[in-house]
């Protein structure tokens, strides 16, 4: 038998961050892998951000998780999408060099002393007296801890789909993990299977890559984490863009009926926003061609990615397919796309913290929970892994709302609405989307992170040190104003009527004048870019942001109306049988949270407030 | 008569009996043939029909009695007596209703119609509050709030998939944005039309004193076969009379007559009263003695006259119509004799066809807004034009989403999709809650 602190079952993204903050927090944890070797991969599109998933990467740096470090490090490509729009949605986009993120991961995990991979697969949950207190492993081997972690991602239940071919399976030739599901629905846990897929892979050198419209990286230094130097690095590749043809949509069409989808063999729901090739040829019939990213997976590995081409054809179809598209005619398939169906479990039965309500102990993380993407994976991974230490450490745990952290909205969606596709995050899921940017994940999440034990002491000072300098500029353009000395010289420079008098912070409000201007025509060096750019984008976006901080205020409000735990809803009758339900279900602890779940209509909430208010007082008299 | 609540059959057990032998039934939604007695004496106090509707299928969702008697007042109030004695309480204003939604069986949107339908004072305003309950306002609402959700999803689209899907050119955000703010324009208008319709043209004459201003008051007012309420002003110097004349509803106010030379604190204050009311106004009419105008002493105040009566003709006018015109553009100009029988008729026939013409609509439908509603469509319109200022400045999508949305939410609010607490409380300020 083994004894632990944490055991976290898994090692893709959630795994690592999950094992990574729960020994930041100071416990032992054990971590469960099929293979010593399998950590991080990314058996999907080897990249990293993108709008709402760059956000949720800096998040997870701001709160000391490595995902950010790491992809700095070991990207081909980066460049920043959404340039033309404001910093809120601007999103950070980076090629992973497959292998070498994985290995980079892998050193990083295996570098902290609290924590100890052991190759084995988990088979049975450990309960007593209601909670779990450990794992069974394959060969009868006993692991017990506080708190468990599940990070299983496409491998519980998996079955992997090609055309007609079938079989039992977690990713391309590893094996599924057969058993726990049945384990936990034992438990009375909800489960439910979803749907993904990947795209064939392609051969670098047989792609006439001249046909296509070259992507380039961007010229300016670009990274994720706060802890990594902004600078460019040393090398990097193109991505490629070409489209289908007419003879794609013909050759889908023609067999149609090979597709596990189609053909009715795949029961789970996919996701709507990465629809296979199939999908987008029979639902948007009418569009001539759609768009294909080529990209490379790695510095030194034949492979390609061909994004948007997602599909579980019968591979002499997908050869087909590959071939009907511009720049592909001559392309080699090194390994080809397939679909994935896996369980999941009902994420509305889960706690803000990723703990399951019905199973103490018991934490879950990533595409077990209904999400998809490396990015959810990773912040869920250390918020859970966080939250099973600190349990085991008998803290607070680590909640974080709507207003804090697209992660904060990840969860609250998941356990209010549930998900019925995989989930991704998308910027339009978070109301205070202005707020919520890659650039200031630090501001709002750093503090919250080093009370818990997240943040290390270099990470701390850094942070201050940046904070310092940001409101240092923020009192000196209020402070000075302009002298009628001065007026000519500032207009000369930076054009426009000047007055004398006006305070710099008014200057810098000006669209056509940014600070690194602005401080050159006074003679002062450029700051920090990471310091400038915050100074500006508090100045330039005052009202917006004033006005999305004050919304929060009303959210906060609203969040911290407390609900009884014991309020008993079938007597509120005023409520809809659906919203009964779902509220005794849900056992919402705020009025906010009520107000969220899905089935739960605002007249609902409407008669819950009165209820709360004022009727069952009245209601107690007269009965 | 209506009892609600769990002891309604105890009660009206104690107050009913049957005409003939033998014992009623009380059979769930079946009225019967029996005796309203008074259980003191044995006394029949009237021969009724009498239902009881057990939970829930009843209005309040609650076990009730119905007491079909006879329309005498004394009656009712004998028989609301006796139920009071046999452990029944009046209920308060509203609060069938209330319970009827607390107990599930209205939704809020209806609930609330309800309580304008109790609340209105006219059968024009039961009307409004009707056509307002079968649902053609929340249909424009949604059209607006469809538009607007619409626009919304091509800007989330842009942000979320900007490598996939290319901006939408700027002259397509203003077309949607004008289509969305005329359309709550024309809702805001026909709100207003409904608005006149149920309490009147907010009518207020005014004029230097002397002008005519109470001689054309009474003039109206004798014209006036049905006079409605007649309301002390809060003022002396103040009168408001609701009249209506060919048809048309208006609520009169008489005002002070405005002399700035004046320091009487008395006439100052009238004069401050009179500049309200003017604010107020759905339709002023301004009153000139043309022998003797004094446009001087009105030169700072804000009058917007849609009708000029130039009284006095008889005695020789001396008003320069052109200055006249250019000072109070696109106002109607009459000249008239308000001493005699004819040129007071001429005077009203002017005046009612004027308001005639205020009144036209611009889609025939009007509505009965309460002021929830309202506010929610001024908040979407104030968001709108937000969105207005950011397009000027040529932001991106999510600064344009960021007041769009807020358009959206104030819409749904209409239409009972997205309530905060807020709303709540203002809706239920009105049921009595919390004693």
């Amino acid at each position: 038998m083994i004894t632990t602190d944490v055991i976290v079952v898994g090692a893709g993204h959630a795994g690592c961050e999950a094992a990574l903050a729960a020994a930041r927090i100071g416990a032992k944890v054990a971590m469960l892998t099929a293979s010593l070797t399998h950590i991080a991969r990314m058996p999907c599109n080897p990249s990293i951000g993108g709008p709402a998933k760059a956000q949720l990467t800096t998040e997870v740096d701001a709160l000391g998780g490595a995902m950010g470090r790491v992809i700095d490090e070991t990207h081909i490509h980066i460049r920043m999408l959404n340039t033309r729009k404001g910093p809120a949605v601007q999103a950070l986009r980076a090629q992973a060099d497959r292998p070498v993120y994985s290995e980079r991961m892998r050193a990083e995990v295996e570098g902290v002393s609290g924590i100890t991979i052991y190759q084995d697969l988990i088979t049975d949950l450990i309960v007593e007296r209601g909670r779990v207190v450990g794992i069974r492993g394959s060969n009868g081997q006993e692991y017990r801890a506080n708190g468990v972690v599940l990070t299983t991602g496409t491998f519980l239940g998996g079955k992997l789909f090609m055309g007609e071919l079938s079989f039992a399976g977690g990713r391309s030739g590893e094996p599924a993990a057969i058993g726990l599901s049945e384990s936990m629905a034992r438990f009375g846990i909800k489960m439910g299977r979803l749907k993904t897929g990947t795209t064939p892979r392609l051969d670098r050198d047989t792609i006439d890559w001249a046909s296509m419209t070259e992507q380039p990286p961007s010229d300016q230094p670009l990274v994720f984490s706060e802890m990594s130097e902004l600078k460019l690095p040393p090398r990097q590749v193109s991505c490629y863009l070409t489209h289908t043809s007419a003879r794609t949509k013909q050759v889908i069409l023609e067999n149609i009926h090979r597709s596990p989808m189609y053909g009715g063999i795949i029961e789970g729901t996919g996701p709507r926003y990465c629809p296979s090739i199939e999908d987008k040829m029979v639902r948007f019939g009418d569009k001539e061609s759609h768009q294909i990213f080529v990209e490379p997976e790695g510095f030194d590995v034949p492979d390609v990615y061909l994004q948007g081409v997602s599909t579980s054809l019968p591979l002499d179809v997908q050869f087909e397919v590959v071939r009907s598209i511009p720049g592909l005619e001559k392309a080699v398939i090194l390994k080809p796309g397939y679909a994935v169906e896996y369980d999941y479990v009902e994420p509305t039965q889960l706690e803000p913290t990723l703990q399951l309500r019905a199973l103490p102990g018991l934490y879950l993380a990533g595409q077990i929970n209904g999400t998809s993407g490396y990015e959810e994976a990773a912040a869920q991974g250390l918020l859970a892994g966080a939250n099973a230490a600190l349990a085991a450490g008998g803290s607070e745990p680590l909640i974080l709302g709507r207003d804090q952290a697209y992660l904060g909205v990840l969860i609250d969606d998941l356990i209010t609405k549930g998900t019925k596709e995989p989930y991704r995050m998308h910027t339009s899921r978070a109301e205070y989307r202005l707020l919520l940017r890659q650039d200031n994940a630090d501001q709002r999440l750093t503090p919250l992170a080093r009370k818990i034990g997240l943040i290390d002491e270099a990470r701390w000072n850094t942070f201050n040190t940046k904070l310092e300098a940001i409101a240092c500029e923020h009192r000196r353009l209020d402070e000075r104003r302009l002298k009628l000395a001065e007026v000519e010289q500032f207009i000369a420079a930076l054009g426009g009527p000047i007055r004398p008098g006006v305070s710099f912070t008014e200057l810098l409000r000006r669209p056509e004048i940014d600070l690194d201007k602005l401080r050159e025509t006074e003679g002062l060096p450029a700051l920090d870019p990471r310091v400038s750019r915050q100074v500006e984008i508090e100045v330039k976006y005052q009202g917006y942001l004033d006005r999305q901080r004050q919304d929060v205020e009303k959210f906060r409000k609203e969040e911290s109306k407390a609900i009884p735990e014991d309020l008993e809803y079938s007597v509120i009758r005023s409520i809809s049988t659906e919203g009964r339900e779902k509220l005794a279900f849900h056992k919402p602890r705020t009025l906010g949270l009520a107000s969220r779940i899905s089935g739960v209509t605002p007249s609902d909430v409407s008669a819950l407030l009165i209820y709360l208010k004022s009727y069952r007082s009245e209601t107690a008299d007269i009965s | 008569m209506r009892l609600s609540g769990s002891k309604s059959l105890s009660i009206a057990r104690r107050l009913v009996v049957p005409v003939g032998q033998g014992e009623l039934g009380w059979q769930s939604h079946q009225l019967a043939y029996a005796r309203l007695v008074d259980p003191t004496s044995g006394e029949t106090v009237d021969k009724m029909m009498a239902v009881f509707m057990a939970e829930p299928r009843t209005y309040t969702g609650e076990d009730v009695v119905e007491f079909h008697l006879h329309g005498s007042p004394v009656l009712c109030e004998r028989a609301v007596r006796l139920a009071n004695e046999a452990g029944a309480r009046l209920a308060t204003p509203g609060e069938f209703t209330q319970r009827a939604f607390m107990n599930g069986k209205l939704d809020l949107t209806q609930a609330e119609a309800v309580l304008d339908l109790i609340g209105s004072r006219t059968a024009e305003q039961a009307r409004l509050a009707a056509q307002h309950l079968e649902g053609r306002f929340s249909q424009r609402v949604a059209e607006v709030r469809s538009g607007a959700l619409a626009w919304l999803s091509l800007l989330e689209a842009e942000i979320d998939f900007g490598d996939e899907i290319d901006n939408l050119p700027a002259e397509q955000h203003r077309q949607r944005l004008d289509d969305l703010l005329s359309r709550i324009e024309a809702l805001l208008s026909d709100a207003e039309q409904g608005r006149t319709e149920v309490t009147g043209l907010r009518t207020v004459l005014v004029g230097a004193p002397n002008a005519g201003k109470s001689s054309l008051l009474n003039a109206l007012l004798k014209e006036e076969r049905a006079l409605v309420t007649p309301v002390a002003g809060t003022t002396r110097d103040r009168i408001e009379v609701d009249c209506r004349i060919g048809g048309v509803l208006l609520s009169l106010t008489d005002t002070a007559g405005l002399r700035p030379e004046s320091d009487d604190p008395i006439e100052l204050l009238g004069m401050e009263k009179t500049r309200e009311a003017l604010q107020r106004a759905d339709f002023q009419v301004l009153l000139i003695d043309s022998h003797q105008p004094d446009l001087q002493g009105l030169e700072n105040e804000e009058i917007v006259p849609a009708l000029i009566l130039l009284n006095k003709q008889d005695l020789g006018s001396v008003v320069d119509l052109q200055e006249l015109g250019t000072r109070f553009p696109g106002a109607e100009i009459v000249g008239c004799e308000l001493l005699t029988e004819e040129g007071r008729d001429q005077a009203v026939t002017a005046l009612v066809a004027t308001a005639g013409r205020r009144l036209t609509t611009r889609s025939g439908e009007c509505f009965s807004l309460n002021s929830r509603h309202r506010e929610s469509l001024l908040l979407a319109r104030q968001a709108l034009h937000a969105v207005e200022r950011t397009l000027a400045m040529e932001l991106g999508a999510e600064f344009l989403a960021l007041d769009l949305r807020e358009a959206a939410r104030s819409l749904g609010e209409i239409l009972g999709l997205d309530i905060t607490e807020e709303v709540l409380d203002r809706i239920f300020g009105q049921f009595c809650l919390g004693k």
